[in-house]
This record gives structure tokens, sequence and C-alpha cells, in this order.
């Protein structure tokens, strides 16, 4: 159930809002941890059981890791000395935490990937023999890359000292599997909302402001990621496009990828605040980065902080000299490109984000254009980063490869593909992808937009969300991009 | 330029930075009310003003949004009723509540009273103005329309290579399996099948509107005469020829008749070719039989009346837009066919017959001018033409839509329950769209002649007609009014726990039974039918008059995932009595 459906916005919506609000605080995180389950398992029921498993175990190896279970229950959870020394009990539970997630992330994203590239490999070496030819029919459960990411980082925060664990079971379940935020982010860390488990308010304003941020997030996705997306399908599924349908198609999908994003991360934060939480910014302008340094700061901020929390820092960050910094940067984005989805073409954009990170590094974290104007700069970021996209997007390397060399001139339409002309450039794409364009870099971002919420503002906002829904009414083409994740 | 927001001390947190900056929203008491009364007000609406229509239209039916309730029962009846281990049983249930809450959601969108009135609103400014299609119908020049699937055949990659095969191969999921897509395996087993029995196989890929009039679609193609061929059919057709199956191939002829006579071959607004492009094909369709099939001699002739009939309409695609029965964007097209007659006095209108040497399958470019539901005249079809230009019977199973596997499957069907359909056959041509060459599922079926067996399935004698009672088990998919070229469907209900009208168990205690899910666009009741539901019907054997008068609707069948042994189940017609 993506949020800018039909069945979430008119029936599960209202009926969550109408659920929440009637029962009494004490209940609240019960009922929002049964809709979160509901939301869950209208993608697959099965998968709510993989989801309470891991919730269960992480909550247990929490509990475990606090010495909860040595100490009495009546007493208050305390945060663990962060120089004392750990136990042997306290490592196997961290182990365990982080193991089962692993495994679950493991065996469900990569397995058929890490099965294929064994075979192709041993293939190529001419040891067919050893092939193990094991390609099983794995499901990817909705968005295990982002509540075990979650859900992990609250046993390492644990057991780091940087956050206490929960008793609350309901509390630490209703954490992991909070509808709003489940699917698709923001990536929130315990320590950082804990204090709004136990206590937040419920406001006019704070729901005003929620209502407006899910309005312009649906906006977003439906009028302008849906649109730029059918642009980019039509270039991308194309059998080879021309030098300006492929620059086209790029640009398009950078737009879908974006607006679909941070459209969906806007309605997960008015959501939120709906609720009562406050979750953090995720985007933040992306496309007004002047390097690739400074659109990572701004793209999918709770995942780039959290792979910088817990893998860039463990593997010693910065503090291990400059080859070591590069190297690690590039560890850290080809693992944040194979976070995204279990295929070379992947790695291949995580690559080319580590390689660019660590040359902008290695510059003082500045771009190499850095002494051009600064419209330039934001162009030429711009363009890198679309030419990254088109591995991001592509079925995989082989296509990619093709649909970088239409963009370099080096392909060219074969046969009918030029034919998708007459779509991507009918007069409604056009218009959307100006559109697109005009709100990316000329308008402000939603948290600005909202900040003040004058009555002119407030009918805006009411008319994006009737013109997103009397859009949506007629739209049949309505993916989400991160549901693949 | 987008500003950054403001940057607070940089020690503090990003949910920090979040509370302080929604801390800081600025907005009155009243206003704020307001705007989220507004917000709840709209969402709150759309539900509660679909139960009143939907209860104002019928009282004694229960909104469709409490169906979602109806599905837990199928989950646990599908959990009793798997066999294997406690994962094999939670796995069936889990399939059976994915299938209850799709068709759920689909339903729900499709009946919405919000997307009906909307629609047409929505949709002709941004068809007029935007050139906006659907996301089957697109817009094209000069008032020509496409229909998606036909127009990704041309531009995207080759249908048989690595990249498309292994994209077919995840379509499908835990209720549907995924499709065959590399029709060589099917069209060369179907072969084979033939061969065995000394038939010939012809298949004819029918050209889609874009290999022969892209200039109708793009600029870009002003002038074109060739025609644009999808980059693996010339391997298709390679592999074919050289395993002796005979490939005739309209779009040459097409495109040259284009050139020479500058005429449109295809319709404008409609997926389908024009009368006189079907009737060229046909000519040279029955000429390449006679010169590479000998048939024996036959004494029956048909005639074509010389006037043609004029038939206007406008085409499929341009209801997909749904613009509404009254839109005026685009406008009817006169085409003029000519219907085939048996020679006599009496111009009996041409009949397909069983104990013709030609057998043709086809899809709805066989039924177009022949089937009455498809709007554009009847009798004038492409078997009708062929049987014309050849001066012989011919045999026809046609099916719309689906035409790789549809026809087969009805074909195999017959022969299964021991009627044997290609006895006395010496050709089979088998037409498809070429569409079907890229999106079709090219399942590989059985064609052995069977013997009736006895079955657990219940069927009325034949020409008898009974009311029975029982319970839905699970309904065939319905498709979403609009989003598919044609207005009628048919669809399978599989009944469980059968009752004759006084309330004693039929023999089988089962039965599958196609009915109508689709008339004229809208969804009937049986569409909205639910694993669980008690329903009453008027039932019949759907061999014989109902497949005669309905066998060539557009139809959705159980598989074999669903139902065991479909191929060999006999099947009834049913007409609902009530509730």
């Amino acid at each position: 159930m993506v949020f800018s459906s039909h069945l979430f916005l008119f029936y599960f919506l209202p009926a969550a809002l109408a659920l929440y609000y009637v029962m009494p605080r004490r209940g609240k995180h019960l009922v929002l941890t049964l809709l979160s389950y509901a939301f869950y398992g209208w993608a697959n029921p099965l998968f709510v059981t993989l989801m309470f498993t891991s919730t269960l175990v992480d909550y247990l190896c929490g509990l475990v890791i606090a010495r909860q279970f040595s100490t009495s229950w009546s007493q208050p959870v305390r945060v663990l000395d962060r120089d004392a020394p750990r136990s042997r009990t306290q490592r196997i539970a961290l182990i365990v935490s982080v193991c089962s997630n692993l495994a679950l992330l493991g065996f469900f994203k990569y397995f058929n990937f890490a099965a294929e590239s064994y075979d192709s490999l041993v293939a190529a070496v001419g040891l067919e023999g050893l092939r193990l030819d094991t390609i099983l029919q794995i499901t990817l459960p909705l968005g295990i890359s982002f509540y075990t990411f979650q859900s992990m980082s609250y046993t390492i925060d644990v057991y780091r000292g940087e956050a206490g664990a929960v008793r609350n079971f309901i509390d630490f379940a209703c954490y992991v599997s909070m509808f709003p935020q489940l699917v698709a982010g923001p990536i929130i860390r315990f320590r950082e909302i804990a204090d709004q488990f136990a206590s937040r308010d419920h406001t006019a304003e704070k729901f005003a402001r929620g209502a407006a941020f899910v309005c312009c997030g649906l906006a977003k996705k439906v009028l302008l990621a849906n649109t730029c997306g059918k642009v980019a399908d039509m270039a991308f599924k194309a059998g080879s496009v021309g030098f300006v349908d492929a620059w086209y198609g790029a640009a398009a999908y950078a737009f879908q990828i974006y607006f679909d994003f941070s459209g969906y991360s806007d309605m997960a934060i008015g959501l939120g605040l709906m609720l009562g939480f406050v979750f953090p910014k995720n985007f933040d302008s992306p496309y007004v980065a002047q390097s690739i340094t400074e659109f990572w700061r701004r793209w999918h901020i709770s995942l780039s902080t959290w792979l910088r929390d817990y893998l860039y820092f463990p593997l010693g960050g910065n503090r291990k000299g400059r080859a070591r910094t590069y190297v690690n940067l590039a560890v850290v984005m080809l693992l944040g490109g194979l976070w995204h989805g279990a295929a070379a073409n992947f790695l291949v954009w995580g690559a080319i984000h580590g390689a660019l990170l660590a040359v902008e590094r290695a510059r003082g974290k500045s771009s190499i254009y850095h002494r051009l104007p600064r419209p330039v700069k934001i162009l030429l970021t711009f363009i890198i980063v679309c030419f990254a996209w088109v591995f991001f997007r592509a079925d995989n390397l082989p296509h990619a490869v093709a649909y970088c060399r239409s963009m370099i001139g080096l392909g060219g339409p074969a046969g009918g593909a030029a034919l998708i002309a007459g779509l991507i450039y009918q007069p409604y794409y056009l218009i959307s992808m100006a559109g697109a364009a005009a709100v990316t870099w000329l308008c402000p971002q939603t948290w600005d937009f909202t900040r003040r919420i004058t009555a002119p503002k407030a009918a805006c906002v009411l008319a994006l969300l009737a013109a997103g829904a009397t859009v949506l009414a007629t739209q049949e083409f309505n993916p989400f991009i991160y549901f693949l994740f | 330029m987008t500003d950054k927001t403001d940057t607070p001390e940089p020690r503090l947190t990003r949910e920090q930075i979040a509370k302080i900056e929604i801390g800081r929203t600025d907005i009155s008491r009243r206003a704020a009310w307001l705007l989220a009364g507004c917000f709840l007000a709209v969402v709150c609406a759309v539900p509660l003003a679909q139960c009143a229509c939907e209860l104002l239209a019928d009282p004694s039916r229960p909104p469709q949004p409490l169906d979602i309730f109806r599905s837990l029962p199928a989950a646990a009846r599908a959990y009793r009723q798997a066999d294997g281990s406690v994962l094999d049983k939670a796995l069936a249930a889990n399939a059976a509540v994915l299938r209850a809450k799709d068709r759920f959601a689909d339903t729900l969108e499709g009946l919405s009273f919000q997307s009906r009135l909307l629609r047409p609103l929505v949709q002709a400014p941004m068809t007029r103005w935007g050139g906006q299609g659907t996301e089957k119908a697109y817009v094209g020049r000069d008032g020509w329309l496409f229909f998606r699937d036909a127009l990704d055949l041309v531009t995207g990659p080759g249908f048989l290579e690595r990249r498309h095969l292994a994209k077919r191969r995840a379509e499908g999921n835990e209720y549907t399996p995924a499709p065959q897509g590399d029709p060589r395996k099917a069209i060369l087993q179907f072969h084979d099948q033939l061969a065995r029995r000394g038939i010939r196989l012809i298949v004819v890929p029918v050209p889609v509107k874009a290999m022969i009039h892209p200039e109708k679609f793009s600029a870009r193609f002003d002038g074109f005469d060739g025609v644009l061929y999808n980059p693996s059919f010339e391997r298709l057709k390679r592999t074919l020829e050289d395993a002796g199956v005979l490939v005739f191939d309209p779009a040459p002829l097409l495109a040259e008749a284009r050139k020479s006579t500058g005429r449109e071959q295809f319709l404008r607004t409609d997926t389908h070719w024009t009368p006189e492009a079907m009737d060229l094909v046909a000519g040279h369709l029955a000429e390449f039989v006679s010169r590479r099939v000998a048939l024996t001699p036959y004494r029956v002739s048909y005639v074509r009346p010389a006037g043609p009939v004029k038939v206007a309409n406008v085409g499929d695609i341009a209801r997909m837009l749904g613009l509404g029965e009254d839109q005026r964007l685009f406008k009817a097209q006169t085409v003029e066919i000519r219907p085939v007659f048996a020679a006599g006095a009496a111009r009996l209108m041409w009949r397909p017959r069983k104990d013709a040497q030609v057998l043709l399958l086809g899809d709805s470019f066989t039924n177009v001018y022949s089937l009455d539901g498809m709007r554009w005249g009847e009798s004038a079809g492409l078997a009708e033409q062929l049987s014309f230009h050849m001066k012989r019977p011919i045999d026809r199973i046609a099916r719309n839509d689906a035409g790789a596997f549809a026809t087969r499957r009805a074909l195999g069907r017959k022969l299964a329950a021991g009627r044997d359909r290609l006895e006395g056959k010496k050709v089979v041509i088998w037409q498809f769209a070429a569409r079907e060459l890229a999106v079709g599922d090219w399942k590989l079926l059985d064609m052995t002649v069977g013997k009736p067996a006895p079955s657990n399935f219940f069927v009325p004698d034949a020409d008898s007609t009974m009311v029975v009672s029982g319970t839905v088990s699970a309904v065939s998919a319905v498709p979403r009014p609009g989003s598919v070229p044609y207005k009628d469907h048919i669809c399978q209900i599989h009944l469980i726990d059968l009752k004759d009208n006084s309330g004693r168990p039929m023999p089988g205690r089962q039965a599958v039974v196609f009915m109508w899910s689709m008339r004229d666009k809208k969804l009937t009741r049986p569409a909205r039918y639910r694993e669980g539901q008690s329903v009453t019907l008027r039932i019949r054997a759907w061999l014989g008059e109902p497949e005669r008068l309905h066998g060539r609707t557009n139809t959705s069948e159980f598989n074999e995932d669903e139902i065991e042994d479909i191929l060999n189940v006999p099947l009834c017609w049913g007409e609902e009595i009530s509730q």
C-alpha cells in the first residue's frame, strides 16, 4: 500500500487516525503497532512474521546488552557507560542482533545475486562443474532494508552506551514498525526518538503542518514524479535511444526518483506529525548541490548519516590517513549501492559516487569545477548525478552501458525506438518536466514552505491536495521506486 | 534558488533540529483547525460518499469496502484444502489472501465514484491539449490513437533478448505463475503436435499499427514507407522457418499497400486493421496456403454482395481513454465492410464448418468485422474473407485477446474432452497479433485427444437448464473497465457445496461456470463475487449454444495452479438469479 494510493489515502488513513485518536493515551502505541502491522501485512501477510521475529530478537538482545535481565524490572533502564568494558554475554547479544539482521537482509536480498555471481565466476574460469545453479524464488520483503537497519542501530547504540534499552516491547515494536516510515524511511534511530515514545504532544498546529506536508508530498508524487516517471520508463524501456532522448530520459528519471522519494518522505514526516511524532528532514534540495560531497549531505540524509555512523566511522573514517579515508569512502558507497539493490549496476552506481567523493575529499571536499560560477557548478553536479542514475535505473549492467553509450553519442535509435518521441515530447510531459525543474530549482522545500502557514498558503496546500487526489483518480501509472529496495 | 533551512548549532542532532523546526511552525490556531478539518473532510468524504452511493444503488448488498473481511474465510479454506506441510498450507492461505486483497484494491479503485466522476472531466482536457492518453492508450498525430502494448513491441528491446525474457520470468507473483515468454518454444511445440498428425502449421503474426503507420505517432517517421519491426522478429522468423513452420508475414503487404495507394491500413482510433487491409491479407494468405498445402477440392462457394455495407464506430482505444460515451474528441470512423454469405438463394450468413480442412485460430484481428460485440459489423471477418478467397469452408476458433494462448487452450480443451477438432484438418492457420510476441503467455500445452472421463465437476445435460445454489470458491481475473480495449468480458466462477433447487447436494458438489463479468464497460455482480459468498444461478452446459454465442468474447479462465486439471473440467454457462 503506497501513501499515494486511493486505498491508503481514503480508507486506511482516516481509519488509522480515527482509531489512534479515540484510543486513550496508554493504548496509542499498541493501536499504532497493530495498524502498522496491518499496513505492512497488506503487501504480504507472511512478511509480518519476519518483521515480528526480527523485532523480538532485537528487543531481547537490547535487554541482554543493557543487563536488564540481571536487574530489577522496577528500576529504570540505565544507559551503559561508554568506556566500561563489555561482557562476553553483551558481545554475543550484539553479534546475535547484527547477524540476525544481516542474515535476513542477506538471504532475502542477496542470496540470488551471490549465487548468480558465483556461477558466473566459476563458469568464467572454466569450472562449470562447481556451479550451484541454485536460484530461489524469493520475494523481497517490503521495507526490509529499512527496518533491519533501524532495528540494528538500536542494539548497536545500546551496546555503545549511546541509548538506553527499551523495556516495553510494544514501544519497541511500534518504533520498528511505525507505518509512516516503515517501508521507505526516513531511517530513525531509537535514541533520537525515545523521548517521543515517553511523551509527545498532539496539537492542532502539529496536525495542520503534518497535513500540509502530506498534501505537498502527494502533489510531488502524483503531479511530478509519476509524469516524469512515465517519460523515464519509455526511454529506459526502449530498445536503443538516441542522444537527446537518452539525456531527456535520464533527466526525467532524476526528477522522478527525487520527487518520488522526497514526496514520500514528506508524506511520512506529515503522517508522523499527525500522530505526534517529529521525524527529521530526509532531503535538503539535493539538486542544488555544487559538488557530489554536498549532494550526499542533502540526499537521503537518514541513510547517509546511518552509513557514516555505523560503517564509515567504525572503518576508521578519516582518522587513519588519507589513503585509508578514500578506501573507506569507496567501501561505504559500494555497500550503499549494494544496499539499494543486489545487482552489478547498483555496485557501479555506488562506485561512481565513491570515486567522486574520494576525488573531492582529496581536493578538500571541493569539486574539480569549484572555480566555476554557482549555476554552472549546480548544473555540472546535476549532470554527473543524472549520468550515475542511469546505473541505478537500468535493468542490468549491459543495459546501463548501452544507455550511457547513447548519452555520449555512441549509440543511436535502432528501428522503432525513435518512436518514443511521439510520447515523451507531448505537451503534457514537457510541461511536467518544466514544472519539475521549476520546483527543484525555484521553489522552497516543504520544510520552509510550511513553516509559516498563512491563509493563502493553506488554500494552496488544499488545492494541491485536490489536484493530487483528482489526478490520482485518473492516473494508472503510480509506481513507488523505493518499494523495490 | 532553494535555500537551505536555518542551520542551528552544529552539535544538535537532526532530530533535535527537526523538533525545533516543528516548534517554530507559525500558524494561527484557527487556521490550524481549519486546515486540519478540511484535510480530514476530504479524506473522509470519499469513502463515506462511496458507501452512500453503493447503498443507494443496491441496499441489499454491503458496501464494497467491507468486502475485505471476506478474504479471511478464503484463507482458512485454502489452508484446509492445501496438501503438504504446515508451511505449504500457510503459503496457500497467504496466496489466497493476496489474491483477495489485490482483487479488493482493484475493484475499490475501479468502482470508485470519484474515479468515474472525475476521469472524463480530467482526461478530456489532458488529451485535447496535453496529448496525454492513459496507461494503455497513447495519443498519436492527426487524431490517431495507439495501444500501448502494441507500441511497446516496436519501441522495446528484442522480445528474444535475455533482458526481455528475464523480465517476463519475473512477472509472476504468489498466486499467478510467471508467463512463458519465449514464443519459439510454444510455436515449435504446436508445430510438432500438428506435424505428428500430418497437419501443417502456418503462423500469421499480424503487425501492429505502429509497424505500418509510425508517422501517425511521431513526426520523426514522416515519409517512412517501410515496416518497423521488433529487433527479434527476423530471428524468430528464421528459427521457425528452419524448423519447417510456415510463416506468413502480412506486414510487407500492408506497407506496400499503404505506399502504393496512400490509404490507411489501420483504423484511426482502434487497434485493428481496415476491412480493405484484412481483405488484402486474406487474399494473399489464401494464395499462400493453396501453394503450400494440398487441399482436396470443395464444391462450396461463398459470395459477397456487390455493394459494401457502411459501418461507423469509435475505436476501442478511444473508448479506453475513458472520456465517456458522449465524448466529441474522437469522431466515429466509417468503413465499408463486405459480408460473406453462403452462395444460394437463402443468403445464409457465413458459418465455420467443423469438417473443413482448414482451421483458423485467431484473435480480435479475426473477430473484427465478424463479432457483433466489437461494433464493426458482422460476417466480414478474417475467417469469412479467407473462406471467400479460398472458395472453401473454414473451421474457426477465435478468442479476443491473448491469441498466443487462448485459442490453443480452447483447442486443447476440446481435444482433452474427446472432441477431436483436428480430425480431417490439413492445415492450421494460427493468427495472432504481433504484440503477443512480446507480451503474450506462450505456455506449452498438451494437444492429446482424450476420452471423456468421469469428473467431479457437475454439468447439466446438453440443452437442459438447472437452478443451483452454491458457495463461491474462486473467481478468475476480471479486468478493470477502461483498462482493456473491449467492453464485454466473461469470467469463470468456481462453485462448491453445490445444491439443487430443493437443497439436495449435487453430484460432484462443485462446478466451473462462465458468467458475464463486464457488460458494456460496466462490471456485473458476478465480477464482484467473493470467496465464501452464497449464490443461486441458472446454469447449462457451456459446450453448445452458449459457446457458440459467447465463445469469441474476451474471457479469463482459471489456470492449472488454481484448479487442477482445468483443461478436462466440463464447463457451465450461468446467469444469476438472486444473491
